[in-house]
Formats: structure tokens, sequence, C-alpha cells
């Protein structure tokens, strides 16, 4: 029996008078490579941010392998190897690649291992073993998401959730992400939720699909069976119609 | 009673800065400089033209919003939306510039203006209040009062909040930010020359005097709250009760301790004030 | 949202080489005192350099590294000075030993200041800076039995003595001051090299993405406060045996704040050469204008030039002397 990596209960979140999120509840098993969609506005940030620990929820509560870390602040839950990136990326401006791989790696390495390989893995693992001297500014997005990736896990992952990591990219460059993704999942049993408003993309890399719209959850499951649930098509074709294809 | 008008100026003098903050994201440390010129302002027409202080409110306000427009132009505006320590750092470079131009005009010494009212005092029920104190509050109070009037109700005060909400919505919706940033800061430093002359009939200048109006300044708009003008003029009246009661049951050298702690305590656990509601 | 925006330093490490060129540089400061030409009055002059070079050091610490709005660092510079002072003509105790008292004292008080005011944002943290150092002005000038009220402090001159930490002549300061400069500077070589540095700058950068690496972004702000307000509360030591007194303007005043920024500010914050760059030519500038402006007679000339250094480093060389060397070479 796999165990659960994560379990949304009944998550709620207001602002002010508006409702952001309305008891939202999922789980994600260890080793799945989930999706969470829906149009923008309806949510996916919020939850995002809750889950990574950087706003508390109104109320209901987050459970990671079991723990309930709803109140832990959003760096020990990193520590413990809950990982995310930013929807836009957001990078030590001022630091080399290997100094921003290298922040993370010292703060989450758990004890007996060296941190200097650990860098190097990293590094080599995402390809950028030749701008390890470079600053962020100086690379392309393909190349600032790839760090902020290596960023993310460097140190301790178990759960990598990942914020529109693909949007902006190449169709090239995404699926080269994309397998690099897959490839974390497989050789370092990486758990991950990935947010997308598009899709597509998502379809061949996830198992299963979470479908947000106004603020709650309107539907789970394969991508099959999401991609013909009359009420994903109607959220879709709703509000930003033709974002399914 | 009389730590309730003395707050009112507090409250004058503390708008203009509170405006900025709110409007461009800035804070400006020569504020207390601007202040300043427009006590020198009186001083000029009280000395020398033989003017009362009072009569001068308009052009006082013109000299800071002058001042203020040249600082803009020269400083703030590569800093809007971002108080970094650089903009912070360039504001204190401009309040010593200033400092050391009106020593030069001025000279270091102490000077101080005369209204029609400074000196007389009435009897209030028990308490014993200055006249020039009770006209410095008047003017205080209807002052933030036509500011607030301004931004409320005018197009021009909507555009205003327009911006100090969401720049780039107010942006699509046609308003130039940058027209709207040299306005709001002329206001700001406006009514800071304005308060100063104010604030003169009452309380004596010297060109290094804006570093010690500073805190006072900055503890009216914490209380406040950052950004909101009807806010930080009761943060300033606040400030003046305190203190007076600070020195009437303590020790009134040590007035403004009871300040300093309160303004920490702000900090740390209602950074908004009492009445911003902008939490980042 | 991270409020540090624009002009931040834009290399972290220094130039290769550096240390040995400085070094040669720190020699020839040393031998000083020996060449013919070389009087009291200029080894002074060298040794004020010196120490605001170390303040510099310090104040370099946590906003050239760490990034934070420390505006009112004369707060440990005076809390240094005072505590060296009051408990050397009250109670005897000679600055050897009274400088750690300083130093415990002002690593208390930021440690006070930070836990109230660096768990929000940074504006707010520099406006507490400024309004403390401002308090302690008014402070220091009512306690007049402690602190000599606005007269300020004088220490009690002895004369000549190791013990006590005083001379009539300037030349043991050069050597004091030399050494704490090279400390420091290799003090902020190993930060910036080490993992807590880069924390330091990760969170200078953007606290919201230091949290998603692991930071722990309070503590690590907190941790560098103490760390830089203790390093300014040790040179603090230089300053008040070698000025010999303190007053309130001189201790918590912003005119003497930004006197402690404008070294890094000059030779390029963050760096660790920065400071060392920026403390010598603010100090030759001010020899100069002090100069001058006695000729002519006018007072705080000085503070003119401050004000502008400050106002044309921070909108064209926001990488200082140190950034305009570099972009020239690699042009």
């Amino acid at each position: 029996m796999t165990s659960l990596a994560l379990e949304v209960v009944g998550v709620g979140r207001r602002f002010g008078g508006l409702v952001a999120l309305r008891d939202v509840t999922f789980s994600v098993a260890e080793g799945e490579i989930v999706g969470l969609i829906g149009p923008n506005g309806a949510g996916k940030s919020t939850l995002f941010e809750i889950i990574s620990g950087n706003m508390p929820p109104s109320h209901g509560a987050i459970r990671y392998f079991g723990a309930d870390v709803t109140g832990k602040a959003a760096y020990l839950r990193r520590r413990d190897g809950l990982c995310r990136t930013f929807q836009k990326v957001r990078l030590f401006e001022t630091m080399t690649v290997e100094q921003n791989v290298r922040v993370a790696a010292s703060q989450c390495l758990p004890s007996g291992r060296s941190l200097a390989s650990e860098v190097d893995d990293m590094l080599q693992q995402f390809h950028l073993g030749d701008l390890r001297h470079r600053k962020p500014s100086e690379l392309t997005l393909a190349d600032r998401k790839r760090v902020e990736i290596a960023r993310a896990v460097a140190g301790a992952c178990r759960l990598l959730m990942l914020d529109e990591s693909l949007s902006g990219l190449t169709h090239d460059e995404a699926h080269r992400l994309v397998s690099e993704i897959i490839l974390l999942n497989k050789s370092r049993g990486i758990t991950v939720v990935i947010v997308e408003h598009v899709l597509s993309v998502l379809a061949a890399m996830v198992q299963r699909l979470v479908v947000l719209h106004n603020a709650t959850i309107v539907a789970m499951g394969t991508p099959t069976e999401i991609a013909n649930n009359p009420l994903v098509i109607e959220a879709y074709l709703g509000s930003q119609g033709g974002a399914l294809t | 009673m009389s730590g309730l008008l003395v707050g009112g100026v507090y409250g004058i003098l503390a708008v203009g800065l509170s405006l900025a903050f709110g409007v461009m994201r800035i804070i400006n440390f020569a504020h207390g400089e601007l202040v300043m010129y427009g006590m020198f302002a009186g001083v000029v027409a009280s000395r020398m033209l033989g003017i009362d202080p009072l009569l001068i409110l308009p052009i006082s306000f013109l000299v800071g919003a002058l001042i203020g427009v040249a600082q803009y132009q020269i400083v703030f505006r590569h800093f809007v939306g971002q108080a970094t320590l650089q903009q912070l750092l360039a504001a204190i470079g401009c309040a010593l510039v200033l400092q050391m131009i009106a020593q030069l005009i001025f000279g270091a010494d102490a000077r101080t203006a005369t209204s029609i009212f400074s000196g007389q005092y009435i009897v209030f029920g028990p308490f014993f209040l200055s006249k020039a104190q009770i006209v410095a509050f008047v003017i205080a109070a209807s002052t933030t009062l036509a500011v607030s009037l301004l931004l409320n109700a005018t197009a021009w005060g909507k555009a205003v909040r327009a911006v100090a909400d969401d720049v780039e919505a107010a942006e699509i919706v046609g308003i130039n930010s940058s027209t709207v940033n040299i306005g709001a800061f002329a206001l700001s430093a406006g009514l800071a020359g304005l308060a100063g002359t104010v604030l003169v009939t009452y309380f004596p200048v010297t060109p290094v005097i804006g570093f010690s109006l500073m805190p006072m300044i900055i503890i009216a708009c914490t209380i406040g709250g950052l950004g909101s003008l009807g806010g930080t003029f009761i943060g300033g009246i606040c400030c003046g009760v305190i203190q007076q009661i600070t020195a009437m049951m303590w020790n009134s050298a040590l007035q403004d301790v009871p300040l300093y702690v309160l303004l920490l305590a702000f900090i740390a656990w209602r950074p908004t004030g009492l009445f911003g509601s902008r939490v980042e | 949202m991270t409020v540090n925006g624009a002009g931040r330093p834009r290399s972290t490490v220094g130039v290769s080489g550096e240390p040995l060129w400085l070094l040669g540089v720190l020699a020839a400061v040393a031998i000083l005192p020996a060449l013919p030409f070389i009087n009291n009055f200029i080894i002074a002059a060298v040794v004020r350099a010196l120490i605001f070079i170390a303040l510099g050091q310090a104040w370099n610490v946590v906003a050239g590294i760490g990034g934070l709005l420390s505006l009112g660092h004369g707060v440990f510079l005076g809390i240094g000075c005072y505590t060296m002072g009051i408990l050397f003509n009250h109670f005897g105790l000679p600055p050897w030993f009274g400088v750690f008292a300083g130093v415990a004292l002002a690593c208390v008080v930021a440690a006070a200041m930070g836990a109230l005011t660096l768990r929000v944002r940074g504006v707010f943290f520099a406006l507490a800076t400024v309004s403390v150092s401002l308090a302690l002005v008014q402070l220091s000038r009512h306690f007049v039995d402690l602190t000599g009220g606005a007269d300020g402090l004088s220490l009690k001159f002895i004369g000549n003595s190791l013990w006590v930490g005083q001379s009539r002549t300037p030349t043991p300061f050069l050597y004091a001051g030399l050494a704490v400069v090279v400390l420091y500077y290799f003090a902020t070589r190993m930060i910036l090299a080490s993992s807590f540095g880069l924390t330091m700058m990760a969170v200078r950068d953007d606290e919201t993405a230091a949290a998603a690496a692991g930071v722990a972004v309070f503590r690590t702000k907190l941790f560098g406060l103490v760390l830089s307000a203790g390093m300014t509360a040790f040179a603090a030591a230089l300053y008040m045996q070698f000025y010999m007194a303190i007053d309130p303007e001189a201790a918590f005043g912003l005119s003497q704040a930004i006197q402690l920024q404008l070294p890094s500010l000059l030779g390029g914050i963050g760096t660790a050469i920065g400071p060392v760059i920026g403390g010598a030519i603010m100090i030759f500038m001010s020899e100069v204008t002090n100069w001058g402006s006695t000729k002519i007679g006018v007072e705080g000339g000085d503070i003119l030039v401050y004000g502008i250094l400050l106002l044309v480093v921070v909108l064209r060389a926001p990488q200082g002397v140190a950034g305009l060397f570099k972009s020239a070479i690699v042009r």
C-alpha cells in the first residue's frame, strides 16, 4: 500500500468578503504526478500558497505524509521536502546559478551527505553545468525555470509543486522539461503536483487531474475522464473557451 | 487639551509623508526639511516683510511644493513604487543638502516668527491655552479635511487613488501615472511647507530642525497608518495627547519615550496602524 | 513581495588578486610613521579613515550583504562608546574589558529591536532604526549624570598607557585600526563565501523565494543584525579611545549614521573591498572640505559634501567605485 504524500482537507480561504477557496479536499499518493488545472481566478494560486505555507487557510488542514503541517512555517516545510516553484520565476538575481542551488542545498541537506556533490548532481541533472557561474539575468527563460526547479529540489525533496513551469516555453522546450520532470519522479521517487491552465501539455505526463473552478473542485480523474467531463468543458468554455485544446 | 492642539499640528506635519507613501510607496526623509523651509518662509514674512505669517500660507504651500517638485524630478522619480535602501538613502542625501542650503542662507541660529496670535493665551475652564496653538490646530484640521475632500470628491483625487491602488490598472484606463505622481508629491511637499509656517508661529526654527521633527512625523504615520490621511492626522493627535500626559504625570524631558515604545509596538504587532488597511 | 528592488550589487565576489594589492597598501600604511615627511596630523587623518572603514565594514554586513535597511546604526556605535566610557570614568574599568560589555549590550539591543521589527516589511525596520537612534539622542541628553548630557562624555585622560588604551600620539591607534580593518576584511570575505552569507544574500534578493529554498528568513536577518551590531560596537572602541569623547549627536545623530553608511556605498556595497576604498575616499573628502570651509569660514561643509555624495552614488553609481572599476575592466 502506498502512503499519501499530500492531503488537503476541507481547505477554505476568504479575502474580506471574497471567497477564494471553498471546502477543497483532495489527496495525492506518494509517487504520483497530479495536475491541478482550472481557468484564471479559479483559486489555484491561493491553494498553492496555502499548501506551501506562505498563506494560512481560513479553515481546513494540510497533511504532508500523514503529519499535520497547517501551522508550519514555509521554510520548515521546505526542509522536510515540500518544495515549490513560482508562477513568475523568482531566482536570487545577484547570485550565480550555482549559488542559487547551493543555498537551498545547504539549508535542506540531510546530515551525512556532501553539499558539494549534491550541488554538482543537481547542476548536472538539469544540464546547468556550463552555466554554473552565470547570473540568472543572462539565462533564457527555459534555463531560468530549470535553475528554479534545481533550487526547489536540491537538498531534500519528496513533493514538488510546480506553478506553471511550462508556460511561456516553446513546444520543444516544454517537452524537454516534461521529460526531466518525469525523470525526477522516476529516479528520485519525487511526487509531483503541477499547476497549469492548459490541459494539453499535461495530459501526457500526469496520472490524475484535479479541476478547480470558482473556488472549488469540480472534477477529479484521469486525463481522459476529465476531457470528457461535461462540467469541466462547461467551466472552461464558460470562461475562456478553447483552453482545453 | 493642549496636547490635542499640539497633536493636530503633528498630524498636518505627517499627512504629507503619509500621502506620498500611500501613492508612490516612497518615504521622504527630507519631509522635515520641507517643513523647515515653510518655517523660514514664515520667518521671512514676519521679520523682514512685516507680514503676518498666517497670511502667507498659500505662498508657503507653493514654496514646499516647488522644492518638492525639484526633489521629485531629481531623485524620487527613479524610485516610485519601491521604498528601497537606495531610496531612503537618497532622501537622506536630499535632507542634508537642503539643511546646508538653509544654513548658508539663514545661518545656524534659531529664529522665530510672530503672528497676531503669538504670545496670547485664553483661559478655557481649567485649561490655559495658547491662541497660536488653537489657530494652528484649526488650520491643521481644516487643511486635512480639505485634502481629504480633494482626494475623495474630485476627478484628480480619483486618479490619485487609482494610481495608489494599482498603477498598471490606472494606466490602462488612461491615467498618466507620472503626472499624477508629480502632483501628489507636490501636494505632499506643499502640505509640509504650509505646516511649517503654522508651526513657526509658536516654535523656533533652525536649519537642522527637520531631523528632530522626523520621529514625531514617523510615529504619527505609523500609529495612524501609513497611507491613510485621516488616520495619520488622528495618529498625530494621539502623539500630542500622549506627550502631554507623560509630561504631566512623569517628566516633561522624557515625554517622547512612551511614543517610541508605542512605535515599536505598532511595528511589531500592527504595522498597518489604526486605520491603514493595506497589508502588503 | 520583495521591497529590495533596484540597484543591488551585481557582484558579491571580489576581484581575484584583491587581497594582494590590498595588503600592499596596508603595509604601506603600516610604515607611514617611519617616513620622514609624515607628521602626527597626517597619521591622525589615516586613523580616522581606518575607524570609519571599520564601522563601514560592520554596516556593510547587515545592509550590503543582508539588504536590511538599517539607517540608524549609530545606535550601536553610541552604545559601544557610552558603555565603555561610563564603565571607565565611573568604575575605572579599562577599555579592554569595557569593549566587551559594549558589544554585549549592542547585541542585546539589536536582538530586541530585530525581534520586534524584522518580521514586517523592510521599510518599517528602517523607520524603527531611525526613530530609535533619535530617541537615544534625547535619552542620552536627559541622563546627565550618566552620559554628561548634551555636552557629551569625555574619557578621563591618564596619559600614555596601554592598560587604559590611551596615547598622546596617534601612532598606536594606526596599528590597532589596521588590525581591525584587516580582521573585518577577511571576516567579510568569509561571510560572503559561507552558507550563512549565501542565506543573507538570498534574503536580500527575495524573501519569499528564500523561504521556499528552506532559509529561515527571520532568524537570518536577526542574526545578521546582531552580528553587525556587535562588529559596530567593537569598532566603537577604536572611536572612543581615539577621540576620547562622545556626545549624543556624534553617537546617535543621523549625520553620524550617514558616515557609517557612506564607506560601503562609495566603495561598493555588499563587497569586501568596498568599505575599505569608500572609507578612505570619504575621510579624504571630509578633510579637504573641512580645510576648505575653515578657510572660507563656513561650518558643516562636510555634511553638504556627504549629502551630495550620497545622492550621486545612489543615483549614478549604485555599485560604488568597485563597481565602476569592474565595469571598466569588463569593457
